[in-house]
């Protein structure tokens, strides 16, 4: 992978921008960010809602019974006030491979629908930047996996694309043009396609001789931020990759200070792309430097901005590193501080509502 | 053991069961050993001590060394050039944290009440007991269609359940570096290191790679990264964790009840992923069988087993059962009142120990339930649900009956005590026999 400096980066970036919006921002800019998150049970995993003025006081939205041990698996972020998560029901085996169901969940209504009972628990569901479709996986008996596509508005299902990959398809978003994006694994690394309605896949780019994860599709969906690991000073660490959906560029991220990990990127509205390393995260591509304040010690690992991007959710964890993690917890960065959201037991970022 | 039941051919079958590992590759619309019934089974102490005990037992080959179902095979040692067998032994460590991770130690169903005897604990794809045992467990193996005595065993019996599971992970640690990788490499593939175990632990809830449904691949980006270790206390999702993370964090934090650690913690290490040493191992285009270039060496620091000092562990949860029954002779009356449409046979115990039973009719029209089931002798403790004895409920199908009077049999075998009982089932039933085409009037 080429290693570029900021500029370049920043360069694709605001590239990346053209055509974006913010319209969770603009419709809700009078309301208070709000974060949306699932606290884990051991059969009942609760939704609360907490915004960002009264931390200590959340709001039980909605509550997801499942397998015993096996929680929820959401989206990675609200969109248009809609939350979409895999769950193993109650009365399913609990075991990683029984059939999942895939859920809908309108964060403001607390009205929940479910839109399929074959879904992969593992593979974490996508939904449209305008929030009318979604995609998930599936496995059928004879391991082919199955890209489908979900209209929101009639819940009507279709199958984009099949492969009987040796191991594995996972859906990451969409284009602005409703194009699902999925990423494939093989055995030369991981590839980025495209599925249209009624097309066979196409290969957008090559994107590690490894295994990409962390897939982020930029606002508007004209680029994608992503990890892929790489060997530095002796060590196998992640670095965030910026590339554009018309495949004419896959540049390396900021090459971190300290030569460090990088961890999962996570993009606000105006294009910046928040990325995890050491301390605090990287915020690059905004027009004004952002300088996110730091926890005396471990990392952050962004999960996402709220709609004006003021909030910053991350992972914050104790340890030094990636293979010495330590425990974590779930942190709002914003107005120059952090804030712990509390609880003992893990948990799950949906993501924002509000501004 | 009736080795009676272990005829070659269903030898083979269960070989190749076998082979296929524990979860992997099972077609989940295969029936069940037992289906559509379920046995019963005999769900010990919550402090699990008497599962425990088992585990120690299991371990170190103490349980059935006689038996060659359930007794712990050789375990091998060794780099791909100089692999040799060793003692039948292997970590108890890693056995409990499986046990743990696949069941919470029970032996029975989540409503089945500690020291009782209840609904047998079997999934979706027929893993079976405290190990959920699915290997040899997916269609009846024995004659007549009928579950074979192992089977009866392994889904009533836990010393026979948590025995099979120690065969099952000693035959994954044994199935390298033919099938599987070696962990170890720089530590001879020594099986009393308890991280060389990794693969094993890997496989034995299948040997999945990255993408697939079941992935229990570290580097799988549907796995959550980085994560924090698995702490085994019920406060963490397992969705985020492949299958060996869990075992890990249940080797490091032992679960607890009534205020006690059921067992004693170890701190065990996992592979360094950044490391390239194990990074390499794991990458895709490595990720082919069998597996060649995934050899690792022992992550660091290593943990040697701590092998129990038990004894006389057979004797203590075995005991000597013996079958006894509480009649010879039951009438069904269809025609009769509506408890006489349903004969009760009581199943005890009248030695020591935990009997396993198992149940089959002569005729097609005798409903037996459950079909098998456990009964506990003096000494084991049993105080709710049908304890002490077993009960078999009989009832009759009609579209099956051959007249309104017959007679059958049903036969009460034991896979761990030698000889059977026979009852006998009178039938008297009333029935009207329609002409095809014709319906009653209204």
């Amino acid at each position: 992978m080429l290693l570029v400096a900021v500029a370049a980066a920043s360069t694709l970036l605001h590239a990346g921008l053209r055509g974006a919006s913010s319209p969770d921002g603009a419709a809700q800019q009078s309301q208070t960010a709000a974060l949306v998150f699932a606290e884990f049970g051991p059969n009942v995993d609760s939704i609360y809602v907490v915004s960002v003025d009264r931390a200590k006081t959340r709001t039980l939205i909605h509550t997801v019974e499942h397998a015993p041990g096996w929680g929820l698996n959401p989206a990675v972020a609200v969109v248009a006030g809609l939350t979409a998560y895999t769950v193993l029901p109650p009365e399913a085996a609990p075991y990683r491979d029984s059939p999942a169901e895939l859920w809908v969940l309108d964060v403001a209504t607390a009205n929940a629908t479910r839109l399929a009972r074959d879904a992969d628990l593992l593979a974490a569901p996508v939904l449209s930047e305008d929030g009318r479709m979604l995609a998930y996986r599936r496995t059928d008996d004879s391991g082919t996996q199955a890209i489908v596509r979900v209209n929101l508005e009639n819940r009507a299902r279709r199958v984009l694309h099949s492969d009987a990959t040796a191991f594995g398809v996972f859906p990451i978003g969409f284009e602005r043009s409703g194009v699902v994006l999925f990423a494939r694994l093989s055995p030369s690394g991981t590839d980025l396609l495209r599925v249209a309605d009624g097309s066979t896949a196409e290969l957008i780019f090559h994107a590690s001789d490894e295994i990409a994860r962390d897939w982020r599709v930029a606002p508007g969906g004209d680029s994608v931020a992503f990890l892929a690991p790489e060997l530095f000073a002796e060590r196998m660490v992640h670095r965030a990759q910026l590339a554009s959906l018309d495949g004419s560029s896959v540049l390396a991220g900021p090459t971190p200070t300290d030569g460090g990990e990088q961890y999962a990127p996570a993009w606000r509205w105006d294009g910046a792309l928040a990325i995890g390393a050491s301390a605090a995260p990287l915020v690059v591509g905004a027009a004004e430097a952002v300088v996110l304040p730091a926890a005396p010690s471990g990392f952050d690992v962004p999960l996402g901005w709220s709609a004006a991007g003021d909030y910053l959710a991350v992972r914050h964890f104790d340890g030094a590193r990636s293979q010495a993690a330590g425990r974590e917890t779930l942190v709002v960065i914003g107005n120059g501080t952090r804030t712990t959201v509390d609880s003992v037991r893990e948990l799950i970022f949906l993501g924002w509502t509000g501004a | 053991m009736h080795s009676l039941l272990r005829a070659l051919p269903l030898a083979l079958i269960v070989g190749v069961a076998f082979l296929l590992g524990t979860r992997a590759q099972l077609d989940v619309a295969t029936a069940c050993a037992f289906d559509p019934l379920r046995p019963d089974a005999y769900e010990a102490d919550a402090l699990r001590d008497r599962y425990l005990l088992a585990l120690d037992g299991a371990a170190t080959n103490q349980l059935f060394p006689g038996d060659s179902y359930f007794r712990l095979p050789q375990v091998e040692a060794g780099t791909r050039v100089n692999r040799v067998e060793l003692t039948r032994l292997l970590p108890v460590e890693v056995l409990r944290a499986i046990g743990w991770v696949e069941s919470s130690l029970t032996m029975a169903s989540r409503s089945t009440r500690f020291d009782s005897i209840g609904p047998a604990l079997v999934s979706f794809d027929c893993g079976h007991g405290v190990m959920q045992v699915t290997s040899g467990m997916t269609v009846p193996l024995g004659g007549g269609d009928q579950p074979s005595g192992d089977q009866v065993a392994v889904a009533t019996s836990y010393p026979h359940n948590i025995a099979r599971g120690a065969v099952i992970l000693a035959s994954k640690w044994n199935d390298a570096p033919q099938l599987r990788p070696i962990a170890g490499t720089d530590t001879g593939g020594d099986p009393a290191i308890i991280e060389n175990w990794y693969y094993a632990v890997w496989a034995y809830n299948g040997f999945t790679g990255p993408g697939s449904k079941k992935s229990n691949h570290p580097l799988d980006p549907t796995l959550s990264w980085p994560r924090t270790g698995y702490v085994c206390d019920g406060t963490q999702s397992r969705t985020r964790y492949p299958y060996q993370e869990l075992v890990w964090g249940c080797m490091a934090n032992p679960a607890e009840r009534e205020n006690q650690q059921l067992w004693t913690a170890v701190p065990t290490t996992l592979p360094d992923f950044t490391n390239p040493q194990f990074y390499d191992a794991v990458r895709l285009n490595n990720f082919t069988f069998p597996y060649r270039d995934m050899d690792i060496p022992t992550p660091r620091p290593a943990h040697q087993t701590q092998a129990p000092s038990v004894s006389n562990v057979a004797a203590l949860l075995l005991g000597s059962p013996r079958l006894s029954i509480d009649q010879s002779t039951v009438t069904i009356r269809t025609n009769g009142t509506p408890d006489q449409a349903t004969a009760r046979i009581r199943v005890t115990n009248t030695g020591t120990g935990l009997l396993s039973w198992s149940a089959s009719s002569s005729d097609g029209f005798l409903v037996v339930a459950p079909p098998a089931g456990s009964a506990v002798g003096s000494g084991v403790p049993c105080t709710s649900g049908d304890c002490p004895a077993g009960e078999i409920e009989v009832t009759i199908n009609p579209s099956l009956l051959p007249a309104s009077r017959a007679t059958a049999t049903i036969t009460i075998d034991s896979p761990t005590v030698t000889g059977s009982t026979t009852v006998l089932v009178q039938v008297f039933a009333d029935f009207e026999v329609a002409a095809p085409g014709t319906s009653r009037a209204p």
